[in-house]
């Protein structure tokens, strides 16, 4: 009998009471929810999983999604979300109560770590939301515009540092995805990770970097200041900062995109009408007026694909992002 | 250096290891560096962009302590022998750590309550207290308080374990 | 440079702050602060990133400001209640305090301790935040010139500047050093992703945390030391030196010796906060290394107590490691740049607010900036009024039997330890590197280097290889930036400069003047 138990931190107060149940383990077939319901965030409290898992608890609990049932948040920090994927594949098998949330930064943690699991080895539910990347420099670079950069990179590969997050990570594949689109050889990008956005805004800033690569809500208030210059961003739909809307990707003329996307997934094998459960309470969930509030509060782009269509995405994701590693040259 | 110890001057501290152990340590240190410094050709080091790259610091440290590891025994071996202070007893410190080893593994099955308030309790006990009663009040006092406080008030959870509180 | 409107929006910010339900936050804030603090492990950012969920439920954000600042400074003082106490810091900022603090509470001095750290705390929380008021915009800017070379250039300086860590013995000193820069290198390499000594666990992979460090070399292994010792002490409570003195709980002496490390350290954890990546630990061990010298230079006038209970050593880093947190809200109100993890925190809670920090928030949201600066002066009056009393409930801590105290201390150790990561592994983790301190101990290696060994190294080798990435290669941009030029030439002065007496005297044959030379090695 497997016995899920509650460790990590951060539950809200009302919640406090829900774990206990999570000790009565192994689930009933296709009786979803048979008790309180956890979400696995793998990452410290604060970040952007945690942010998406907390907000959802929010609205189910707000909606009462969940009735008669609890929903909890629980973290499971460490190697890029390694250790809570290993765990939800392991000691969560064929349990539907225990939901993890995910998105693409797992799926590079996972091909650097050298891991044996990947995303694919869970059942996904649903991606819920993604947020569009932007490409910055200092205000007084000579780089004006996408097309200077590529040109200068193209030039001299050596001549453009790339600045952003966690090596392998959203950023980075921004920075590969772009070059690949322009044609250039990835394996010259010259990239250096910083850890959260302060500092890589800093190292824009301070001009020790060519180019800086992040969400967009890192940069924002820089580049209302006039303080950075948006060179694109790398959603399909353009984005409006102080007024003015930024150029994509493919408006600048690369035919490219990168979405930092979440999803939610559920462990390995669990039973299939549990499955069809979790998808129809989390459709509901995404569906609710206030999950749509939350997602414009935040500026995160609805991007909801269930069950089927969630698996396919993922594993589509997971080849392209191990493949860009290998040519960026870092697997 | 303890609260309930006798002030020490600084400047006229012993070591309070014989030399014996002092050069079993500084063996260690050498095998440990040693070890370590060859394990820095197993760093996987991508060729690229980055002159210095994953492997230049590790070998700079370790080199740097496998050197002064080699100092450290030198300094051992000459120095004159001097024997243990005989007043030094190795239960206690052993005992602790066998309990934390314990408390690691049996926390999360046991639960916070239980296994915290044996823990201080055992400690209490391996650390010369004789008075059972007061002990046990003490562990289950503080156990819970901090249960309650994490908890309730820090939103931190702490595993329940077979309490199911 | 007081400008009149600049006192004018302060006066606002001090109506908003002195509303009775934003003093109670405060008041709420600093209790909670101290309580946290004094746990080997949970710090102030940990402690306001769990309380975030709570304010969603606030209507308007400055009383969470209000009390995220008292919780910042109870925090940081309850970390030196016990790095005084019990020799068990809970967090690297209160390292610096532990080495003279505990000497002196074991002579019987706890009370003094407390109080210069205390007051020390209040003096520099209140002269940096009135820095933090009038300069902030130029401090902000100057912070972000800052590039990779500079920054490297910087750790390059505090790690010559720190020597006096080293203790008495150089080659014990340096090994302790090499072990901290040895576990600092554990887990993924941030630049290449390569695993370094990792051994196959997923849980190296994030490198050992400092937090563990800490409380394995300091409380786990000092209760491992007592346990081993027990038979031939006696278990008698630490004696207490008389109660208060017409000048408080320091004598006449205490405060002539406190105040100018109170200043200096002022000096130094203003400037460290605001640079990115300087934080609060540097500042105060360097003002910890200031002092040391300062007080061998001086050795003539009162005996250099150093090793043994200076006051001027907890006076210093307590000083400084306050001053670093009006430093560090520099960047993080004028450029939106945490450059700490209690910063970080804050920053995601400005956003949870719909505050965004950076050039236009003095424009965009004065109220609210002046408001917390404002809460600033409060959090730090309150923490002075709270603790000059507490301080006789603390020292009755030095009276609790030692098996209870140590039993007591292994449970908060633990409960640290499990709270950063919620699993028994990382209790494991702090068993073995408290294991790695018992032994220290026996063999008398200095415990600091390690944890200085943990922060620096892996910013100082980040920074490194980031400037050799940006410029090719070329090696030569260490000494071609002005700025890190002068940092680097700062750092061969810190190294010659203390024997340069010395060798002059020699070579004019005559005894050396004790002048005033605040960096650099000795012995």
């Amino acid at each position: 009998m497997p016995r899920s138990v509650i460790i990590a931190a951060g539950v809200t107060v009302s919640l406090l009471l829900s774990g206990c149940s999570a000790l009565e383990g192994g689930s009933v077939a296709g009786d979803f929810p048979s008790r309180n319901v956890e979400i696995m965030v793998p990452a410290a409290p604060g970040g952007g999983w945690d942010l998406t898992a907390r907000q959802l608890q929010h609205v189910i609990q707000e909606d009462d999604f969940l009735p008669g049932r609890s929903l909890s948040v629980v973290n499971v920090t460490g190697a890029g979300g390694a250790v809570g994927i290993s765990k939800l594949v392991t000691k969560n098998r064929k349990d539907p109560h225990t939901l993890m949330i995910t998105g693409l930064v797992m799926v590079g943690a996972l091909t650097l770590n050298q891991s044996k699991i990947t995303i694919s080895d869970t059942t996904p539910i649903a991606t819920l939301t993604a947020e569009q990347e932007v490409l910055v420099v200092k205000a007084d670079s000579p780089i004006k515009s996408l097309k200077d950069l590529v040109d200068k990179y193209q030039a001299e590969p050596t001549s453009v540092s790339w600045g952003g997050g966690t090596i392998g990570g959203t950023d980075h594949i921004t920075a590969g995805t772009l070059v690949k689109a322009a044609g250039a050889d990835p394996s010259k990008v010259k990239y250096i990770s910083y850890s959260g956005g302060g500092e890589a805004t800093a190292a824009i800033l301070s001009g020790d970097v060519t180019v800086g690569i992040s969400g967009l809500s890192e940069f924002e208030e820089q580049i209302t200041a006039g303080k950075m210059r948006v060179l694109a961003t790398t959603g399909s739909e353009p984005m409006t900062v102080g007024g003015k809307q930024l150029p994509t990707l493919k408006s600048e003329g690369y035919d490219a995109e990168v979405l930092n996307w979440r999803a939610i997934v559920a462990p390995p094998d669990i039973p299939e009408a549990d499955r069809q459960r979790l998808i129809d309470f989390i459709s509901k969930a995404n569906s609710s007026p206030e999950w749509a509030e939350i997602r414009k509060k935040q500026g995160w782009t609805e991007f909801f694909t269930t069950g089927d269509d969630a698996k396919k995405f993922i594993a589509d994701e997971t080849t392209r992002v191990e493949a860009l590693l290998k040519e960026l040259g870092i697997v | 250096m303890s609260t309930t110890d006798e002030p020490v001057k600084a400047s006229e501290v012993e070591v309070e290891a014989s030399r014996l152990v002092r050069v079993i340590a500084a063996v260690v240190l050498v095998v440990l560096s040693g070890t370590f410094l060859v394990g820095v050709f197993d760093i996987r080091s991508p060729k690229g962009f980055d002159p210095a790259g994953p492997r230049f610091f590790p070998l700079l440290v370790t080199s740097a302590w496998l050197l002064l590891s080699i100092g450290y025994l030198v300094e051992g071996l000459r120095s004159p022998r001097t024997a243990d202070k005989g007043d030094r007893s190795w239960f206690e410190p052993v005992a602790i750590s066998a309990l934390l080893v314990l408390y690691a593994f049996l926390v999360v099955p046991l639960g916070y309550l239980i296994a915290t308030a044996l823990l201080f309790f055992v400690a209490a006990r391996v650390l010369g207290s004789r008075q059972v009663a007061r002990d046990l009040i003490v562990a289950v006092v503080i156990t819970a308080i901090v249960y309650i406080a994490f908890t309730q008030f820090l939103d931190i959870s702490l595993p329940e374990g077979v309490l199911g509180l | 440079m007081i400008t009149q409107a600049v006192f004018g929006d302060l006066m606002h910010g001090f109506g908003t702050v002195l509303d009775p339900m934003n003093l109670l936050w405060a008041v709420l804030g600093v209790t909670l602060g101290m309580l946290v603090g004094i746990l080997p492990g949970i710090g102030p950012a940990l402690t306001i990133a769990l309380l975030l969920p709570i304010t969603f439920n606030f209507s308007d954000p400055i009383g969470a400001f209000i009390m995220f600042a008292g919780i910042y400074y109870g925090a940081m003082y309850g970390g030196s209640t016990t790095s005084i106490l019990i020799n068990t810091p809970g967090e690297s900022a209160s390292v610096a305090t532990a080495i003279e603090g505990h000497k002196m509470a074991l002579k019987g001095r706890a009370r003094a301790a407390l109080a210069t750290a205390a007051i020390g705390s209040f003096v520099a929380g209140t002269i940096s935040t009135v820095l933090l008021t009038f300069v902030a915009k130029p401090i902000g800017n100057l912070a972000s010139q800052f590039q990779s070379t500079d920054y490297f250039a910087i750790t390059l300086l505090a790690m010559v500047a720190v020597t006096a860590l080293v203790g008495h013995s150089l080659v014990r000193g340096l090994l302790s050093l090499t072990v901290g820069l040895f576990i600092g290198l554990i887990g993924l390499d941030s630049l290449s992703g390569a695993q370094r000594y990792t051994f196959g666990t997923l849980r190296l992979l994030d490198g050992v945390d400092v937090v563990i460090v800490i409380v394995g070399l300091f409380a786990i292994g000092e209760t491992l030391h007592v346990a081993s010792k027990l038979r031939s002490t006696p278990d008698r409570p630490a004696v207490l030196e008389k109660g208060r003195l017409r000048t408080g709980y320091l004598s006449k002496n205490d405060w002539k010796r406190s105040w100018a490390p109170w200043l200096r350290g002022t000096a130094l954890g203003f400037p460290f906060g605001a640079i990115p990546s300087g934080g609060a630990e540097v500042p105060t061990f360097l003002s910890y290394t200031i002092e040391r010298r300062r007080a061998r230079k001086a050795g003539r006038k009162h005996p250099d107590e150093f090793g043994d209970g200076a006051i001027e050593g907890v006076a210093g880093p307590e000083a400084a490691n306050n001053a670093s947190f009006s430093g560090v809200l520099v960047p993080l109100l004028t450029l939106g740049l945490p450059t700490s993890a209690t910063a970080a925190v804050m920053l995601a809670a400005f956003q949870i607010f719909n505050v965004q920090p950076g050039p236009q928030l003095f424009e965009d949201q004065g109220t609210l900036v002046w408001t917390l600066i404002a809460s600033l002066y409060i959090g730090n009056l309150i923490l002075l009024i709270m603790n000059l009393p507490l301080i006789q409930i603390w020292v009755q801590v030095l009276k609790v039997p030692r098996p209870l105290l140590y039993a007591g201390i292994l449970v908060f150790a633990c409960l640290g330890v499990y709270s950063l990561s919620g699993s028994g592994y990382e209790v494991l983790m702090a068993l073995l590197i408290g294991v790695v301190g018992f032994f220290m101990r026996k063999l008398d290696f200095p415990i600091a280097p390690v944890i200085l060994g943990v922060i620096l190294g892996p910013t100082m080798e980040e920074q490194f290889r980031r400037s050799l990435v940006i410029s090719n290669g070329d090696a030569s941009v260490f000494f071609t930036r002005p700025l890190s030029l002068i940092i680097i030439i700062l750092t061969v002065l810190a190294l010659f400069v203390p024997y340069l007496p010395r060798i002059v005297a020699r070579i004019r044959g005559t005894q050396a003047s004790r002048d005033r030379l605040t960096f650099g090695e000795d012995d």
